[in-house]
């Protein structure tokens, strides 16, 4: 870096960097102000998106064809421009980082500035296109001058600048809405996470089944005063098990007897089936000093009162609801054309189908592994496949970049 | 944990490891020293694997999801790399700061031991879920390293006055081997999360700062190219990164922007 040159003479470096990303940062800031902090919320909208995404892409071409030899073009593809406009989005990514978003409670100016709603703000749309830009001219330049040798750098930048295109520009027309089912009935409306129907699905879903299965609940320690848990990082639960044992605070905690499906009768608990019957167990504690107490400990459901086993002055002995473990949902997919389709829709595993994606989302919690409501997300993200093609060529630059190493060792 | 005495057992390689440092820089022109404190380390480590390896059985998952049981592998893979880096540049004091790096975290463990919680949350159930963390903590511990180098340098520029002209390039060699590890580590989240969520980004907090913590490395990266940045400045965005990386991996729980993130397992 050549400190004597006069900013803004060729060959422009960070001095003009830090000028231009400083611009547009105060740029963004006050555009946001003006616009009373409502941000590019408005302006980003279908098909705007699509304009915006031809602007770029014409700018780029110009400026790689037309302007090519031009002091902003150069600058734009040197790594003084990388890195200044990496750094202005870097910073606008802390200001996200750093503050709660979408957050109602944000004071005036907080929100007039964009800072409440960074993604949607003017500065980081700035950012983003100042980026693209340096990003774009730059994957130009080593497309127009190929070498082999450089195919990893080539697909490496290719690849994060259309990730960053679809993942900010076309990820606005993604559509996530959500599907409410009820054991045995049939639905095709979306909702909104308000809850307001929005869209008629070009299918129908039917839940036949909705199956939660649970992990074993744990035994903890309450304080009896101030009813709340015992905790200690290292030894505070141990997990409802025949035959298990573990050391909480000064007792020992012993299963004597564990029912996964329980209900009461007179004072012992008993194996049964239906709505609302719950795990129960059977301890043993033991106190340091010797003293034995011994007792049923159930952890209750939306129709059962939970029980607990008091201990001593200081403690009782309860048992937590049990954590779900997977949930599944029996759906039947019913389209017009195609005859229709079974299929388990499990948590992790969504089901594509038309274009949309569906997930297990929810279910009644209250009502637990007793629910027979379902919620499935249904998505539907028509520049998915572009963003992943993007994806896939920076993991392949990822790969030569460790296989090749810093060439600066390889001598 | 009922199975092992976690305290003495890692005291007990804690302790051969010092003796293994001991052994490898005092006097190491003589074969037998240095043999000897290698082999010594290398023991402890391979402990450390094994003391692993139960506790995944124990779990009966992979033990990848409380800060405790990051903080062992990340003492694992950081000793590793101290040791592989150690026989490839013969750095005696690169080898002493990542055994106590290492050594740190197990201390970290022994004063706060966690819980060791068999229930995973149905999201985490996938395919990913192992290559995800795993290439991310390889990450985090070549990155790492790279910010003892940068440090180590700085300290002997400023304070000492001169500085090793080796060390850049260890730090270069690091942050791409480290770098490429991190793309792939946020890459893979970002194919989990369209999976698991739904979307593959959604600006959650912790995206957030595996970000800002990629950025601050591409940004080392291209300052280094024909020399754009000085050397000095460059290894001072080095030093930065690593704070970042640290508030990205423990740190986020603690930000008010982390209100609503799907991704604090480890507190509920
Ligand atoms: C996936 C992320 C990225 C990776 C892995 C990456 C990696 C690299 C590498 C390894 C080089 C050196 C190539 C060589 O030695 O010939 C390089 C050069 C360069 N990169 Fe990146 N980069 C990334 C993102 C970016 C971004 C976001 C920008 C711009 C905004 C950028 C702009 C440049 C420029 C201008 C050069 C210099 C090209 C030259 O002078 O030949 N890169 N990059």
């Amino acid at each position: 870096m050549n400190t004597n040159r006069p900013t803004w003479t060729k060959p422009w470096s960070y001095k003009e960097g830090i000028l231009i990303s400083l611009s547009l940062l105060v740029l963004g800031f006050g555009l946001e102000y003006l616009s009373n902090g409502i941000g590019t919320d408005n302006l980003l909208i279908y098909p705007n998106n699509l304009y915006m995404g031809i602007i770029i892409v014409t700018l780029i071409l110009f400026l790689a064809i037309i302007g090519k030899s031009w002091t902003i073009t150069e600058w734009l593809q040197s790594t003084a421009a990388a890195i200044c406009s990496i750094g202005l989005l870097l910073l606008v990514s802390l200001l996200m980082g750093l503050t709660l978003q979408y957050d109602d409670g944000a004071g005036e100016t907080i929100r007039r500035l964009g800072l409440s709603h960074i993604l949607t703000s003017w500065q980081y749309l700035l950012a983003n296109l100042l980026l693209l830009l340096s990003l774009g001219l730059t994957t130009i330049k080593s497309i127009w001058n190929f070498s082999w040798n450089k195919l990893g750098f080539t697909i490496s930048h290719l690849g994060l600048w259309i990730v960053i295109f679809g993942g900010n520009f076309g990820s606005i027309q993604l559509e996530r809405l959500q599907v409410k089912l009820i054991e045995g009935e049939i639905s095709n409306i979306a909702h909104n996470n308000s809850g307001s129907p929005i869209k008629e699905l070009p299918f129908a879903i039917k839940l036949n089944d909705f199956i939660l299965e649970e992990y074993n609940p744990k035994i903890a320690l309450v304080y009896n005063e101030a009813g709340i848990m015992f905790k200690d990082e290292s030894s505070s639960i141990v997990i409802a098990e025949l035959g298990n044992y573990g050391t909480i605070s000064n007792w020992n905690i012993e299963i004597l007897e564990y029912i996964y499906s329980s209900a009461k009768a007179g004072n012992k608990y008993y194996q049964i089936n239906e709505p609302g019957a719950a795990p129960s167990a059977f301890i043993r504690a033991t106190n340091l000093t010797g003293t034995t107490v011994e007792g049923w400990v159930h952890c209750g459901s939306f129709n059962r009162q939970y029980e607990s086993l008091k201990l001593d002055d200081e403690y009782s002995a309860i048992m937590l609801f049990p954590e779900p473990k997977e949930y599944i949902s029996k759906i039947e997919i019913l389209t017009t054309e195609r005859p229709p389709e079974s299929i388990s829709l499990e948590v992790n595993k969504p089901y594509y189908i038309d274009g949309w994606k569906l997930y297990q989302m929810g279910y009644d919690y209250e009502l637990g592994r007793w629910s027979n409501t379902s919620i499935i997300e249904v998505i539907r993200d028509p520049w998915l496949r572009i963003v992943y093609a993007g994806i896939f060529m920076m993991l392949a630059g990822a790969m030569f970049m460790f296989w090749v190493g810093s060439k600066k060792n390889m001598k | 944990m009922d199975w092992i005495n976690f305290p003495i057992y890692t005291c007990f390689i804690l302790i051969i490891w010092m003796l293994g440092l001991l052994f490898v820089s005092i006097n190491s022109k003589r074969r037998f020293n240095s043999t000897l404190g290698n082999l010594l380390l290398i023991f402890g480590v391979l402990m450390l694997i094994a003391m692993l390896s139960v506790l995944w059985i124990n779990l009966e998952r992979p033990p990848l999801r409380t800060l405790g049981e990051t903080r062992l592998w990340y003492s694992i893979f950081l000793s590793v790399v101290g040791l592989i880096f150690y026989w490839r540049w013969k750095y005696n004091w690169f080898l002493v700061f990542s055994f106590s790096m290492s050594g740190l975290f197990i201390i970290l463990n022994i004063i706060y031991p966690e819980n060791f919680n068999k229930s995973l949350m149905p999201a985490l159930h996938s395919g990913w879920f192992v290559p995800h963390v795993v290439v991310y903590i390889i990450s985090y511990a070549l990155l790492g390293a790279s910010s003892i180098v940068a440090v180590k340098q700085l300290f002997d520029t400023y304070v000492k006055g001169k500085s090793s002209s080796n060390a850049i390039s260890l730090a270069d060699n690091l942050v791409y081997l480290g770098f490429s590890f991190l793309t792939m580590g946020l890459l893979f989240g970002a194919l989990w999360a369209k999976e698991a969520w739904g979307h593959y980004w959604t600006w959650d907090p912790k995206e957030t700062w595996a970000f800002l913590t990629w950025s601050v490395y591409l940004i080392y990266i291209h300052g280094r190219i024909k020399d754009s940045l000085k050397e000095n400045t460059a290894m001072w965005v080095l030093a930065f990164g690593f704070i970042i990386l640290l508030i990205c991996w423990f740190g986020v729980n603690y930000l008010p922007s982390t209100a609503n993130s799907v991704h604090t397992y480890s507190k509920t």
